[in-house]
C-alpha cells in the first residue's frame, strides 16, 4: 500500500477546505489565504520603500535643480544614497519577491510550501533594510549605491546588506522548492506558464549575482573592521561589485518583462503571440547576461581593449536582442487580441483601442517606450569608443531611469492595478486616480529622462551636489536650463509615484487589518464559477 | 475601480499565466524567425562598426597604463610641478610638447592645471592618491577614471584653443562638487 503519498499533506489548492482559500475576482484562481498574506506583507514593504525612495528622489531632484538648490552637499549625498539604495536595491526586489511567490504558488495551483521560512525571509529582509537605512542616517555611509572602496561606510551598512541578501536568497530558494514541490506532488504537470519560466530565469540570474555580492562584501566588511584585509584594490572590488550590480539589473529587466506579459493577460486576456518566441528570448538572457559587468570598466586602466570589447561591447549589444524580442512580442500580443475584439481597423487602428483609460495599459505603454529608450542608451553606453564621452555624465542616470524607473518601476505600477485585486485586495479609489498616477508618472519620467539626455549632451556630471564650481564659475558651460527641466519632470514623476503609493498602501492596510476598517464582504470566498463543490 | 469580474472561458485560457497552448513548441512562424534573424544581423553590423573603429577611428580608449603607489605618483607630480609650474604655488603647469603631464586627484583637488599647445600630442597621466576620481574635460566630455594604485596614460592632441573646465565626476566624498581645475589650450 502506498502510504507515502496518502499521508503527505497536500499542497494542491484544489484539495483545501473552502475556508482556507478564496477565488480571486480577476482571473478566477484559487489563492490560499496564508500564501496571500505573505505576498501582502512583501507588497506592503515594497510600496513603503517605493514611497520613501520617491521622497528621497524629490530631495535629490530639487537640489540638482539650479533654480531651487534645496539641500547642502552633506544632506544631498545622504539623500542620493537613500534614493539609490531604496530604489535599486530594495523596492524592485521586494516587488519581485511578490512575483516569485505568486508565480510559484498561485500559478502552479498550490499553497506555499515552507510558508514559515517565507516569514523568516521577510523578517530578515526587513531587518537588513532597517540596518542599511539606519546606517545611512548616521551620515557615515554616504557612499552611494556603488559603495566603491576605498570610500569607507559605517559597518552596519555592510552588515545590513548581508542580512538583506540572506533573506532574499531564502525567497529565491523557496521559489525553487515550490516548483519542485508542485512537480513531486503532481499538482502541476506539463509545461510551466511563461510567467513562471520568466521568474525562474530571474531567480537564477539573482543567485549568480548574490554569489558575486559575497565576493564583494565579505572582504569589504573585513576591511571596514580592520581585520585581515588592510588594502582593498579598488578595481577588484569594483569588478565583484558589478558582477552583482549589473547582473541584478537583468533580474529587474526579466521581472519587468514578466509584468508586461501579466498586464496584457490581466487587462486583455491576451497571451504571447508565440510562446516559443518568448521562451527563446528568456533563454537568451542567460547566455548574454553573465559577463555583462565588464562595461563598467571601459574607461578604467585595466584589461586590453580586446577584452573590453568582448566582455562589454559584444555582450552588451547582443543583450539587446532578447529585449527587442519581448518588446515586439508584448505589444503584438495586445494587437492581436485587440484586432480580434474590435476588428481590423487599418495598420494602427488597434492603438486607438489600446486602453488609454486603463491604468495598467497606460503604464504598459510608457514602460515599453521608456525601456526602449533606456535600452538604446545602454547599447550606446556599452560601445567602447562612445563610453569615453559618456561615463559618469548624466547619460548614466538617463540610461537607468529609462530602463529601470521608466521601464521596470512604471511597469510594476501598472501591474499592481490588477495584481492587488488578484490577491483579493480591493483598491478603494476611483479609476480616475489610477489614470492620474499612470499618466503623471509616465509623462514625468519622460520629461525627466529627456532632460537627463540633454544635460548629458552638455557634459553635466552625475552625483554632484552643485554645478557652479566656485573658482572656475566662468568656465562652466550652460548647464542650467536642462537641469531646471529635470526638476520639473522629477516633481511630476514623484507626484505620480506618491499618489500611487498612497492608493496601494491604503488598499493593503484595509486588507491586512480588515477588523480596523469596516467589514468587507467582498473578501469572502467567491463561489466556484462552475458551481461545483460550493459549500 | 479595478477589473470587472471576468472568469475565463476555455478559449480565453492561453495567457502567460497559464500553461502554453497545445502545439506551442511547433516551429516558429516565418515573421518571428525573420525578426530574430534581423536582430542578430543588426547586432553584427553594430559590432563590426565598433570593432573596425579600432583601426580606422581617431578616438579610441587609451591603452597606456601602469601600476603605481600613491607615494610614487606623488613624487612624479612634485617633480613635474617643480619644473613646469608657471610660478611657484600657482598649481598651473605650462607643459612643453613631448613632456608627460599629470592630473592626479586627491580629496578634493587636482594636482595641477595644465597649459597645452594646440596641435601637439600629449600624454596625461591620470591617477589618485586616495579614492576614485574621474576627471572630465568639459565641452569635450572626455572622461577617464583616476584610480588609486594605477596610472592611466591618456593621449590627446588638443586642436581647439580655449579654456576648458576639468571637473570630477566620480563621487569622492563631501567636497566632490568643488573638485575642479582647468586646461588651457594655447594656439
Ligand atoms: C520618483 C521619481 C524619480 C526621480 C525624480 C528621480 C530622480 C533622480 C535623480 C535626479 C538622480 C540623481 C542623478 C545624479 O545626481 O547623479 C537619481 C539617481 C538615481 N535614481 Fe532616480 N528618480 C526617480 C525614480 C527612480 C526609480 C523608480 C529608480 C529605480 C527603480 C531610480 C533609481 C535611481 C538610481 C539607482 C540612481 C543613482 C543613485 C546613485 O548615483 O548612486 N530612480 N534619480
Ligand atoms: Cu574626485
Ligand atoms: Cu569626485
Amino acid at each position: 500500500m502506498s502510504v507515502a503519498t496518502a499521508t503527505l499533506p497536500t499542497y494542491a489548492v484544489d484539495q483545501l477546505p473552502p475556508d482556507q482559500y478564496f477565488v480571486d475576482p480577476v482571473m478566477g484562481y484559487k489563492v490560499e489565504k496564508g500564501t496571500a498574506r505573505l505576498m501582502m506583507a512583501f507588497a506592503a514593504l515594497a510600496f513603503v520603500i517605493f514611497g520613501l525612495g520617491a521622497v528621497a528622489a524629490l530631495m535629490v531632484v530639487l537640489t540638482r535643480m539650479p533654480a531651487v538648490k534645496l539641500l547642502p552637499p552633506y544632506w544631498f549625498y545622504i539623500a542620493l544614497t537613500y534614493h539609490g539604495v531604496l530604489m535599486l536595491t530594495m523596492w524592485v526586489h521586494m516587488f519581485e519577491s511578490v512575483l516569485w511567490i505568486y508565480t510559484s504558488t498561485v500559478l502552479l495551483k498550490q499553497k506555499m510550501y515552507g510558508l514559515k521560512w517565507g516569514w523568516v525571509a521577510f523578517g530578515l529582509v526587513t531587518a537588513g533594510i532597517a540596518m542599511v537605512l539606519g546606517a545611512i542616517a548616521t551620515g557615515q555611509a554616504s557612499v552611494m549605491y556603488t559603495v566603491y572602496v576605498p570610500l569607507r561606510a559605517h559597518l552596519l551598512f555592510y552588515i545590513g546588506h548581508v542580512v538583506y541578501a540572506v533573506g532574499l536568497l531564502l525567497v529565491l530558494g523557496l521559489f525553487g522548492l515550490n516548483m519542485v514541490k508542485a512537480r513531486v506532488d503532481g499538482t502541476f504537470t506539463g509545461t510551466i506558464p511563461l510567467l513562471t519560466m520568466g521568474m525562474a530565469t530571474a531567480n537564477i540570474i539573482t543567485v549568480v549575482a548574490l554569489i558575486s555580492a559575497v565576493a564583494a562584501f565579505v572582504p569589504a566588511i573585513l576591511w571596514a573592521l580592520g581585520i585581515w584585509v588592510d588594502r582593498m584594490d579598488p578595481l577588484t572590488f569594483k569588478l565583484a561589485f558589478w558582477g552583482m550590480g549589473h547582473t541584478l539589473q537583468y533580474t529587474n529587466i526579466v521581472a519587468m518583462v514578466v509584468a508586461w506579459y501579466a498586464i496584457v493577460a490581466f487587462a486583455l486576456r491576451a497571451g504571447s503571440t508565440n510562446d516559443k518566441f518568448s521562451r527563446y528570448a528568456f533563454m537568451l538572457y542567460f547566455f548574454f547576461t553573465l559577463p555583462v559587468y565588464a562595461h563598467h570598466f571601459l574607461v578604467d586602466p585595466v584589461w586590453s581593449p580586446a577584452y573590453k570589447w568582448f566582455g562589454a561591447t559584444l555582450v552588451g549589444v547582443l543583450l539587446g536582442i532578447p529585449s527587442s524580442i519581448h518588446g515586439i512580442a508584448v505589444p503584438a500580443a495586445a494587437e492581436v487580441k485587440l484586432r480580434q475584439m474590435y476588428g481590423d481597423k487599418g495598420w494602427f487602428g488597434f492603438l486607438r483601442r489600446w486602453g488609454w483609460g486603463d491604468p495598467a495599459m497606460i503604464a504598459l505603454f510608457f514602460s515599453l517606450v521608456m525601456f526602449g529608450i533606456g535600452g538604446f542608451d545602454g547599447t550606446i553606453g556599452t560601445t567602447l569608443q562612445l563610453n569615453a564621452f559618456l561615463h559618469n555624465t548624466m547619460w548614466m542616470p538617463a540610461h537607468f531611469h529609462g530602463a529601470l524607473a521608466g521601464g521596470t518601476a512604471v511597469g510594476f505600477m501598472g501591474l499592481s492595478w490588477y495584481l492587488l485585486p488578484a490577491l483579493g485586495i480591493k483598491i478603494p479609489f476611483k479609476k480616475i486616480w489610477g489614470q492620474v498616477y499612470a499618466y503623471m508618472a509616465g509623462i514625468g519620467f519622460m520629461v525627466l529622462i529627456a532632460a537627463m539626455h540633454w544635460a548629458a549632451y552638455l557634459g553635466v556630471p552625475r552625483r554632484t551636489a552643485t554645478i557652479t564650481y566656485t573658482e572656475f564659475a566662468d568656465l562652466v558651460p550652460n548647464w542650467f536650463l536642462p537641469m531646471n527641466v529635470l526638476g520639473v519632470g522629477g516633481v511630476l514623476a514623484v507626484t505620480g509615484v506618491l499618489i500611487f503609493v498612497v492608493m496601494v498602501l491604503t488598499a493593503l492596510y484595509r486588507a491586512i487589518f480588515p477588523e480596523v476598517v469596516a467589514p468587507r464582504p467582498e473578501l469572502a470566498p467567491v463561489p466556484e464559477p462552475s458551481g461545483a463543490a460550493a459549500d | 475601480m479595478a477589473a470587472e469580474t471576468i472568469i475565463r472561458t476555455p478559449e480565453q485560457q492561453w495567457t502567460a499565466l497559464d500553461p502554453p497552448a497545445p502545439g506551442w513548441d511547433a516551429p516558429m512562424p516565418y515573421d518571428k524567425r525573420w525578426w530574430m534573424g534581423f536582430l542578430f544581423a543588426w547586432s553584427g553590423l553594430l559590432l563590426a562598426i565598433t570593432f573596425s573603429w579600432f583601426f580606422v577611428g581617431k578616438q579610441n580608449v587609451p591603452t597606456l597604463k601602469r601600476e603605481v603607489t600613491p607615494a610614487s605618483i606623488q613624487q612624479e607630480v612634485e617633480a613635474f610641478l617643480a619644473k613646469y609650474e608657471t610660478e611657484p604655488g600657482s598649481g598651473i603647469a605650462r607643459v612643453p610638447p613631448g613632456v608627460d603631464a599629470y592630473l592626479v586627484g586627491e580629496m578634493w583637488n587636482w594636482s595641477s592645471g595644465l597649459i597645452l599647445k594646440a596641435g601637439q600630442e600629449y600624454t596625461i597621466w591620470y591617477s589618485s592618491l586616495d579614492v576614485m576620481h574621474n576627471p572630465i574635460i568639459a565641452d569635450q566630455r572626455y572622461t577617464f577614471t583616476a584610480i588609486p594604485g594605477y596610472a592611466y596614460g591618456i593621449r590627446i592632441t588638443p586642436t581647439t584653443p580655449g579654456e576648458y573646465l576639468v571637473y570630477c565626476s566620480e563621487y569622492c566624498g563631501l567636497g566632490h562638487q568643488d573638485m575642479a581645475t582647468k586646461i588651457v589650450v594655447e594656439p
